[in-house]
C-alpha cells in the first residue's frame, strides 16, 4: 500500500477520452465545489491515481480499494494526465 | 503524546459512524440485534436507530449514524453526524466507534482525522480484516493504533467476531493525543494515513477481475437493462407469490375475530364502530404487511450484495430524462410497497431538487393497497377475458409509473428547476448478503409501518366509517 511517485505526460485529457486500464491522475476538475468535494471525500481527489475500468455510461474508475461509477456528463469535465508508471 | 484513561460515563451513549458499505449497520445489528428502536434525528427527517447491548455487567447504548464519506460535507447526513458528535440539540456521546474498512485504509482514515479533531473518546472498529489479509494485506493492529492514540478492535459484524472485545474498549476507553493534520488539506491528510499504513500495514492489495466482469454485464446499456428487467420480474413476482398465503390468513384471521366480537356485542353504534371501524381499519392495514415485509427483506438482501448500485445507474440513463437521477429508483422501489418508507428512503438522493421531486412523485406508484382496487376493477371490466384482465392489471401498473415519470418531468421544468448532480457514486464490491440483517432491517421496516402508517390510517378508517354511518 505505497505509493510510488508518477511520471506524468504534461498533456491533460478529459477523463472521458482514457482507454480501459490506462491509469492517470486527476489533474483539475472543472466542476463545482459541492461536486469536487463529494468526490474527494470518496477518495477521488487532485492528485489521486487511479486506474479506468470501464468507459462509457457508467465510467467506472478505482481509487486505490474503492471503485467508483461516474455518469459521462461527469467525465467530460475532468481533466486526467495520463502517467506511464504508477501504482 | 500523553496518555490518559477516560472512564465513560453512566449514560454509557455510543456513537456508531463510518463511510457507505464498512458493515456499520451490520454490526449495529449484531450488538443490538432486536433491541433498538428507530426515530428521528432531531430537527431533521434523518432516522436514527437506537439500541442496547450488553455484555459482562455492563450496558451501552449505541446509535447508528447514518454512513458518510465526511464529517464536514454541507449535506443533511453529515450534519446530522456532526451534530451527534458535538451534541447540538442532543446529548453528547461518551464515546465514538469509528467503522473503518481494512481494505481501504487510507480513505477511511480521513474520517478517522475528522473524528479524532472533535477531541472525543474514539474507538476503531477494523471490519473486513479476513478479506484484507485474502488480499494479501497484513495489519498490525496494536501498532496502528498507536499512531491513531486510540483503541483498534478487528470485528467481524457478520459473524459477530471481536463484538466482545469492542465492549470492552469502550468500557476501558484509553485515547492518547496524537498530532493530527489538517482536515482540510487533503494533501496533508493523505500524507498522514501513508506514514500510519507504511507504519502498520504490510503488503498489497490484490484486485480481483471478478468484479470487472460482473459490472461489464450488469452496466451494459442492453445486458444490464435484460438483467434489471429479470431481477425485477423475479422480485415482484417472489412478492406475490409468497404474500399470498400470509394474507389469506390475516384476512381469515381478522374475520373470525370480527366475528367473534360482533357475536359478544348488541348491535348498535358501539357494535359497528368496533366490527367495522376498528377492527376492519387494523385488518386493512395489517393485510399489507406481507407484501411490504417480503419487499424490504428482498431490497435488503440486492443492496447487501452490491447490485443496487449498479441497478441506480442502469435507471439512471432512463430517469435522467425525466429530470430525476439514478437514486431515484430505490424509493421508487420501495413505493410499490408503501409510499411511506419510499419517501423515507427518498433521503439517498443527494441533490435537494432532486430528493423533492422524487419525494412528490413517488405516491404515483402502484402500492400494495392498490392492489385490492386493481383486482376489482379488472374483474368487473373483464370478467370474460382473463388475458385481458391480466393486460389491464399490468396496465395499471405501467400508468402509476408513467404518471410519476411525467409529473416529475413537469415539476423539474417548472416549480423545481434547476440543474440536478450528475451521478457518483461507489460501486461496493459484490458480496454474499446477510440473512440476519435483512431480517433485522425487514423487522425494524415493518415496526416503522405498523407505528407511523398503522395508526393514521386506523384512525383515518375509523373517521371514514363515522361519517359514512351519520350519512346513512
Amino acid at each position: 500500500m505505497t505509493l510510488i511517485s508518477p511520471t506524468i505526460e504534461f498533456d491533460c485529457i478529459p477523463l472521458s477520452q482514457l482507454g480501459e486500464r490506462e491509469q492517470a491522475v486527476v489533474h483539475m476538475a472543472d466542476l463545482d465545489v459541492d461536486e469536487r468535494e463529494a468526490l474527494a471525500s470518496m477518495g477521488f481527489h487532485e492528485d489521486a491515481t487511479f486506474e479506468l475500468c470501464q468507459q462509457g455510461q457508467p465510467c467506472i474508475i478505482q481509487v486505490e480499494a474503492t471503485r467508483l461509477g461516474l455518469s459521462s456528463e461527469l467525465t467530460s469535465r475532468i481533466m486526467v494526465r495520463r502517467c506511464t508508471v504508477c501504482s | 503524546m500523553s496518555s490518559s484513561d477516560l472512564q465513560i460515563k453512566k449514560d454509557n451513549s455510543i456513537l456508531l459512524l463510518g463511510n457507505p458499505n464498512v458493515g456499520k449497520t451490520t454490526l449495529f445489528n449484531r450488538l443490538c440485534g432486536l433491541r433498538s428502536a428507530t426515530a428521528n434525528f432531531p430537527g431533521s427527517t434523518v432516522e436514527a436507530r437506537k439500541g442496547k447491548s450488553s455484555r459482562s455487567n455492563s450496558t451501552l447504548t449505541f446509535t447508528d449514524l447514518p454512513g458518510i464519506y465526511s464529517l464536514n460535507a454541507k449535506d443533511e447526513l453529515s450534519a446530522v453526524c456532526r451534530n451527534s458528535i458535538d451534541g447540538v440539540d442532543c446529548a453528547p456521546p461518551d464515546a465514538v466507534v469509528v467503522i473503518i474498512d481494512a481494505t481501504n485504509l487510507r480513505r477511511n482514515l480521513t474520517i478517522v482525522n475528522e473524528v479524532l479533531h472533535h477531541e472525543i473518546p474514539c474507538v476503531i472498529a477494523l471490519s473486513m480484516v479476513d478479506i484484507a489479509q485474502k488480499s494479501g494485506l497484513t495489519i498490525d493492529v496494536s501498532k496502528f493504533g498507536e499512531k491513531l492514540g486510540c483503541a483498534v478492535v478487528g470485528v467481524h459484524p457478520r459473524t459477530g467476531a471481536g463484538t466482545n472485545e469492542l465492549h470492552e474498549a469502550l468500557v476501558n476507553l484509553k485515547n492518547s493525543k496524537v498530532a493530527l493534520p489538517d482536515v482540510n488539506d487533503f494533501k496533508v491528510v493523505n500524507t498522514w494515513a501513508n506514514e500510519i499504513i507504511a507504519s502498520s500495514v504490510g503488503g498489497e492489495l490484490a484486485t480481483g477481475t471478478f468484479t470487472d466482469r460482473l459490472d461489464r454485464t450488469f452496466t451494459h446499456p442492453f445486458l444490464g437493462l435484460v438483467v434489471f428487467a429479470s431481477v425485477m420480474t423475479g422480485l415482484f413476482w417472489t412478492i406475490f407469490t409468497l404474500a399470498a398465503f400470509p394474507m389469506d390468513l390475516v384476512d381469515v384471521i381478522f374475520g373470525y375475530v370480527g366475528a367473534t366480537v360482533g357475536g359478544l356485542l348488541p348491535a348498535g353504534d358501539l357494535h359497528d364502530m368496533l366490527v367495522d371501524g376498528v377492527i376492519g381499519g387494523v385488518a386493512g392495514t395489517v393485510v399489507f404487511l406481507p407484501q411490504i415485509c417480503i419487499l424490504f427483506f428482498l431490497i435488503s438482501l440486492l443492496e447487501d450484495t452490491g447490485y443496487l448500485a449498479r441497478a441506480a445507474f442502469v435507471m439512471d440513463r432512463l430517469l435522467r430524462k425525466f429530470g430525476l437521477p439514478g437514486q431515484s429508483f430505490v424509493p421508487f422501489l420501495s413505493a410499490h410497497a408503501c409510499a411511506i418508507p419510499a419517501i423515507m428512503a427518498a433521503r439517498i438522493v443527494p441533490d435537494r431538487r432532486d430528493r423533492i421531486a422524487t419525494i412528490l412523485v413517488a405516491p404515483f406508484f402502484s402500492c400494495s393497497a392498490r392492489l385490492p382496487v386493481y383486482v376489482l376493477l379488472v374483474g368487473v371490466l373483464f370478467i370474460d377475458s382473463p388475458f385481458l384482465a391480466g393486460l389491464a392489471f399490468f396496465g395499471c401498473y405501467i400508468l402509476g409509473a408513467v404518471a410519476a415519470l411525467f409529473t416529475a418531468l413537469l415539476l423539474r421544468k417548472t416549480v423545481i428547476s434547476g440543474s440536478s448532480r450528475p451521478m457518483m457514486l461507489e460501486l461496493p464490491t459484490y458480496k454474499m448478503p446477510s440473512l440476519r440483517t435483512a431480517f433485522l432491517n425487514t423487522f425494524d421496516r415493518a415496526w416503522v409501518f405498523m407505528k407511523n402508517a398503522g395508526t393514521v390510517i386506523l384512525a383515518i378508517v375509523v373517521i371514514l366509517w363515522w361519517m359514512s354511518a351519520r350519512s346513512d
